[in-house]
């Protein structure tokens, strides 16, 4: 096998159930890394657009990471184009440039996607969605994925868990919201006070496979 | 309650009238029946004006008596505990005696259950008044704000806080956890019935976090004379964590061995073991359970779904695993007799604010705390215990449960018409 093949298997060798309770309770990339906490504050006004937002990310995270792999892999990485003959380019320094073109790409073609299958979601969701190019979670899964050293499998992992944990976060907090329209939360706190408040105790209950 | 309400009914007039025969005990009975039912309270055959004896204030008075049990093994046990790893280290030491066995004079050679209950009460009382000290003033403090009366929903808080953490906890941290737990986690949200997490919860979670020195291990479970500690570095396991290192050990051996060679069944069964105060005898636990679902207070839901799940994840995992060594191969019966499961599902997952509302929510619930216990149990390195988190993970899943569960139930009944 040449190194270019075995980058496909090898990585960091870390486990597929490791990588994946990890992205999406430990290093839940909302609760633990703060990525993502504009739209997530937003957006968990309402249940259904939680759930619908939740669900793009998901996808479009298990897309991009991968992507950005293969780019990150075979263009970007020093000594990369080694396949082109030219074992001595770094291209690194276009990563994030790379990177966000990717993300603006399949978020592109993902909300073709759902204008044409749900106008409900997509009116729902509105400008979110084309926000979701500019969403630090999901530059930030992909950097991710480059700082560990992922291999193409365990990126994919990475993808779904991390997408996963971001809407598991953000379901629960919608419908947390919604059981708390009635309470008495004091006058000060109403809104983004609470909502802040609340989220540091979800993430405290996300730490139930810490230390994995 | 029903019952209980015709039993005393039917008691009255044993005591009521003046030449009745036991008259002379009428206050307390009295006493007994307005602890249980709220007084002038009759709820009616017929009209709208419905009012029930059993208020906010009855249902945390019956939650208090299905504690008891648990409180009193928790004094027990704790001196129990204590005299014997003291028995264990006893050579040469100096025996420090505390604030209440100054007065008592203990007999630290031959130890009597005497001896056991008052160091038990020199560890327990302390523990429980600075859990209501601090809670009741703050609950106090933000009432007189509020300009609302104060609820009774912290005296169930601030028992359970007691009974969940180590009997050796320094007591400064207790507060501080506290104070986190009722400020944060109930006041700002709104006070009683309105939090989203178990407030006794986030007060072990919170010193789990920030004081682990002082939570987890195996030094602090056996309370000590002497600070925090019996001596410096005495260490006595508890159940679970002996069934989680007996992977690790060299040879390494199966669970059940490694556990059955430190407690027998019956042992961890009525709670002669080392632990979180109350949470150690499954017996006390039960008989609260048997009470709260008596008396309807505690959702059997949450009790029976939480055990059967946490055998049945329990056996998936050794079968599917095939381990022979290590935790993995603990029997389900023993992971239901290790640890504070049974405590965490009977006590403190039935909370009936934090727990979802609905009959199947309630069901999903309990089975999904006993599969996260589980899944730490075996698969997460670092926690030997699960339950705290698994409750804690699934009150922040709660309110979304009863979402889904009614949004199915309208799809169903909207798909029938």
């Amino acid at each position: 096998m040449t190194a270019a093949m075995l980058a496909f298997f090898e990585g960091n060798q870390e486990g597929f159930w490791s990588i994946l309770l990890k992205a999406v309770f430990v290093e839940n990339i909302l609760l633990s890394f703060f990525l993502g906490m504009c739209s997530y504050l937003a957006v968990s006004k309402r249940v259904d657009s939680a759930v619908g937002l939740g669900i793009a990310v998901i996808f479009v995270q298990t897309l991009t990471v991968p992507m950005n792999w293969t780019v990150w892999t075979f263009l970007l990485k020093p000594g990369a184009l080694a396949w082109a003959g030219m074992p001595d380019s770094d291209l690194s320094y276009l990563q994030f440039l790379t990177f966000i073109a990717s993300i603006a790409a399949v978020v592109q073609v993902v909300e073709m996607a759902v204008d044409k299958f749900s106008p409900k979601l997509y009116a729902a969701l509105g400008i979110f969605l084309p926000l979701i190019a500019v969403n630090c979670a999901i530059l930030g899964g992909s950097m991710f994925m480059v700082e560990r050293n992922y291999s193409l499998t365990q990126s994919v992992t990475y993808g779904v868990g991390s997408g996963l944990g971001w809407a598991l976060a953000i379901v629960s907090m919608a419908t947390i919201r919604w059981k708390m329209r009635t309470a008495h939360v004091p006058a000060p706190l109403r809104g983004l006070g609470i909502t802040f408040i609340t989220t540091g105790l979800v993430a405290m209950a996300f730490m139930t496979f810490g230390g994995m | 309650m029903q019952f209980l309400r015709n039993l005393i009914e039917k008691q009255r007039k044993l005591y009521h009238s003046p030449d009745s025969k036991f008259h002379k005990v009428w206050p307390l009975f009295d006493a007994f029946e307005t602890f249980l039912f709220a007084p002038g309270h009759r709820a009616g055959r017929q009209g709208v004006h419905v009012r029930d004896y059993v208020d906010l204030k009855r249902v945390m008075n019956t939650v208090i008596i299905a504690m008891l049990p648990c409180l009193l093994w928790a004094i027990w046990n704790t001196g129990a505990q204590h005299f014997a790893a003291w028995a264990k280290v006893a050579a040469g030491k100096e025996y420090i005696v505390g604030w209440l066995q100054a007065m008592f004079a203990p007999n630290v050679a031959a130890p009597t259950g005497f001896d056991y209950v008052i160091f038990g009460l020199q560890r327990m009382l302390p523990i429980l008044i600075v859990s209501y000290g601090v809670g009741l003033g703050i609950e106090m403090l933000f009432s007189v704000i509020r300009k609302e009366e104060v609820s009774e929903g912290y005296l169930v808080s601030g028992m359970l806080i007691a009974l969940i953490v180590p009997a050796s906890i320094p007591l400064w941290q207790l507060a501080i956890g506290v104070a986190f737990a009722v400020v944060l986690g109930k006041e700002v949200f709104g006070g009683t019935g309105m939090n989203i997490f178990n407030p006794a919860m986030l007060v072990r979670a919170f010193l789990f976090f920030a004081f682990a020195g002082q939570m987890s291990g195996d030094m602090v479970w056996v309370a000590g004379n002497n600070g925090n500690h019996l001596i410096d570095g005495y260490s006595q396991p508890t159940a679970l964590a002996i069934a989680k290192a007996s992977g690790g050990l060299d040879p390494a051996v199966a669970a059940s061995d490694a556990l059955t060679k430190v407690y027998t069944h019956s042992d961890l069964f009525f709670g002669n073991i080392p632990g979180s105060a109350g949470e150690v005898s499954k017996l006390c636990v039960l008989l609260g359970a048997f009470w709260l679902v008596f008396t309807g207070v505690g959702s059997w839901r949450v009790m029976v779904g939480g055990v059967l799940s946490l055998l049945a994840s329990a056996f998936l995992m050794k079968t599917l695993s095939g381990a022979s060594v290590g935790v993995l191969s603990l029997a389900p019966h023993e992971h239901l007799l290790c640890g504070g499961f049974l405590f965490g599902i009977v006590f403190m997952a039935t909370d009936p604010v934090s727990s979802p509302e609905t009959s199947i929510g309630k069901w999903i619930y309990g089975a999904l705390i006993g599969f996260v216990t589980i899944l730490v149990r075996t698969i997460n390195p670092a926690y030997p215990e699960g339950t705290m988190l698994a409750i804690l993970l699934l009150n922040a899943f709660a309110p979304g449960i009863d979402h889904f569960v009614v949004a199915a139930n309208i799809k169903r009944r909207l798909a029938r018409s």
